[in-house]
């Protein structure tokens, strides 16, 4: 069999079987067939492109996951109902997709006059929700070929319009059944102005080898603010590749923690645009590796405006043979005055075999700003370690906690502190503390 | 409870402890007194079990046990704890998540069931009012940000709820003015019981006139050379070391 990466008519027999399998407006069916061309142009990444290096992506594509329709009559809700984390939060909103395509019978949205919760497929039928006009129109043009494949093939995901000055709340959870089919959801969310949305997302998908590729289109009005925390920890054969493109504009703020802790493969991009004075963008992540996991973040953040800031921070623990890439972008614009735009990545390398590779980039236009970024390698210190063990700490224990510690900064940038309680949970879980 | 005989231990291939023999009884308080690189740090640091220390030679009894054998984590569990001169900074571990892990895991060691939740909370406010330390100490990462005298003023904290059978105390006044002095004296005599016993390691009397030893040895070359009353602290601060050397050198 050809590697799936040469083999063009597979994602266009995809197309076909995912617009035959879904009512799809013909606006949306349009925007599809420019994006499989897109895709066709651009082929999939391969270890030539620069941000791809460190991710094989061909490989992996050969544990046999395809393009394809998911038949959401044969989704089986109970096994999926089984597998449902409990309710963290229950005035929240929570979504539940299975293999990409909304679950009503396990979601639970409270709609109202200011916010809207719908799945994508049923937002397309209501053209008043102007998913129509929103959905591609921040990913046009980024040749990202695995955003141009989830435009193509996408059939379901998540719509959320917050109107003027409200706040929402919103649980996200997508499972994976064992399929071998690439989930596709497409998420599109857009907070007006003074508003607030506040998303935790979580995986659930087992040990066996599943790949979800999801693209997310956020839109943030002056003043509005979301908080995402991406909790990856859905179960070791989870291949995740996730791009997520926010358009800021003035006063804006957009805080985004991603914490990966289980899966084979965890590919996060962040595409932020500051199209407005007074914005801020924070983006955090830590990820805790062992065996062959590999955690690829790429962030590029865009200075379009003056007077804006942007943090990025991200730590890695990497035991095993496991991988780390930090791959952080700076650009800014020659108009972009008085920026402040910060950097960090630091890792701890636990075992010989595991790496961590950065990359930080700053491209810098504009003359009156200030940017810094710094990468670093650390070490659990000894001494450290051995004031834990004089208290009767174990040695392993005590490293586990040190390792905890070494993250929690990160943490302690989600601004909830009920979300911080559950991460600091799937973390310690993680290592094995039992606080 | 503590015998050390003739323990002869080198740190970097020079010798440090050069013959060094103590015994410690339950109920009693041990000061040990000397100047500056005699070998008082190393004392601590061997007994809880520190890296880097090269032992030649003697022996060390902890309750009939071989202290050497065990392991730092094993020697805190048999009931040993060592109130460090220079604690350790760890940001990102609460001081409760601190103590519940070590707190439990001693209890594991002796065949107990971990601690609740609330009763941890209770003992953590008991023992907070020992020692005078603020509500927020609770949620803060162990001794960051805190001065000298918190720092110090925590190991006592530490000490009273893991409850110890030996406590080292290694220059724990270093540093500390006379109020912090106090509240870190006081936090230690209300531990004192019949049953457990102390080694105050110091270089100045001043502690010793709020923890007042039974037995006062001075420790000078890696071995104590010379043991009294609590007067002899009083003697060796009127006359100083080298009262002491002088003293060594004509016999």
């Amino acid at each position: 069999m050809t590697t799936i990466s040469k083999d063009i008519s597979v994602y266009s027999e995809a197309l076909d079987a995912v617009i035959d399998g879904n009512r799809l407006p013909a606006g949306i069916i349009m925007k599809k067939q420019v994006a499989i061309n897109q895709f066709e142009q651009l082929g999939l990444p391969t270890m030539k492109h620069e941000e791809w290096k460190y991710t094989y992506l061909a490989k992996i594509l050969k544990k046999g996951f395809v393009p394809g329709l998911t038949d959401k009559k044969a989704i089986d809700i109970a096994a999926a109902a089984a597998q449902l984390p409990a309710r963290k939060n229950e005035q929240a909103n929570r979504i539940v997709l299975v293999d990409g395509v909304v679950i009503p019978e396990l979601s639970a949205i409270h709609y109202t006059e200011r916010v809207t919760v719908l799945g994508l497929a049923d937002a397309f039928e209501k053209e008043e929700t102007g998913a129509l006009e929103l959905f591609a129109s921040l990913t046009k043009g980024k040749g990202q070929a695995l955003t141009a494949l989830n435009t193509a093939l996408s059939q379901d995901g998540i719509f959320v319009h917050l109107a003027g000055n409200t706040q929402a709340n919103l649980e996200i959870i997508f499972i994976q059944s064992g399929s071998k089919t690439i989930a596709m959801p497409r998420l599109i969310f857009n907070v007006e102005h003074g508003s607030q949305l506040n998303i935790v997302e979580q995986h659930v998908s087992g040990d066996q080898d599943t790949m979800i590729n999801m693209v997310a289109e956020v839109f943030l009005d002056n003043d509005a603010r979301l908080e995402w925390t991406k909790i990856q920890d859905g179960g070791t054969g989870a291949h995740q590749l996730d791009s997520v493109y926010v358009s800021q504009a003035a006063g804006s703020q957009y805080h985004c923690s991603t914490i990966s802790l289980t899966g084979e493969l965890l590919r996060n991009n962040q595409f932020v645009s500051i199209n407005g004075e007074g914005a801020h963008a924070n983006l955090g992540g830590l990820y805790i590796l062992n065996g062959k996991q590999q955690a690829d973040n790429l962030i590029v953040i865009d200075h379009n405006t003056p007077n804006a800031t942007s943090n990025q921070l991200y730590k890695g623990l990497l035991d095993g043979e496991s991988t780390g890439v930090f791959n952080g972008k700076i650009v800014v614009k020659e108009d972009a005055q008085k920026t402040n735009a910060f950097q960090s990545n630091k890792n701890i390398l636990l075992s010989d075999q595991a790496a961590a590779y950065f990359r930080p980039q700053l491209e810098i236009f504009a003359d009156d700003v200030k940017c810094s970024h710094g990468a670093t390698s650390a070490e659990i210190e000894d001494h450290e370690i051995f004031y834990l063990r004089s208290r009767g700490i174990g040695k392993e224990l005590s490293k586990s906690l040190l390792m905890f510690a070494f993250v929690s900064d990160v943490v302690e940038e989600i601004l909830n502190e009920q979300v911080r309680e559950q991460v600091r949970q799937s973390i310690s879980s993680r290592l094995k503390i039992d606080f | 409870m503590l015998n050390i005989k003739d323990l002869q231990v080198s740190v970097a291939g020079r010798q440090i402890l050069k013959g060094f023999n103590l015994q410690v009884n339950p109920g009693e308080v041990h000061a040990i007194m000397g100047p500056n690189g005699t070998g008082k740090s190393t004392l601590g640091n061997v007994l809880a079990g520190k890296d880097g220390y090269e032992i030649s030679g003697g022996s060390v009894t902890f309750n009939g046990m071989d202290l050497l054998e065990l392991e730092p984590e094993e020697r805190a569990q048999q009931g040993l704890f060592l109130a460090f001169q220079y604690p350790v900074e760890i940001p990102g571990v609460s001081n409760a998540n601190f103590l519940k892990a070590s707190v439990n895991e001693i209890r594991k060691a002796q065949g107990l069931a971990p601690v609740s939740a609330g009763d941890f909370l209770k003992m953590m406010r008991e023992k907070m009012a020992l020692v005078e330390m603020k509500k927020d100490f609770i949620s803060r990462s162990v001794n960051v940000g805190f001065s000298g005298g918190e720092k110090k003023r925590n190991e006592i904290f530490q000490m009273a709820m893991l409850n110890p059978k030996l406590a080292i105390l290694d220059e724990t006044d270093s540093g500390l003015d006379i109020d912090a002095l106090r509240i870190v004296a006081n936090g230690v005599n209300k531990l004192r019981t019949k049953d457990n016993a102390f080694i105050v390691i110091t270089h100045y009397q001043r502690l010793l006139d709020y923890i007042v030893p039974d037995v006062v040895h001075v420790m000078y070359d890696g071995r104590i050379v010379k043991s009294g009353d609590k007067d002899l602290a009083l003697e060796l601060e009127e006359k100083g070391y080298d009262w002491i050397k002088e003293s060594l050198a004509t016999v």
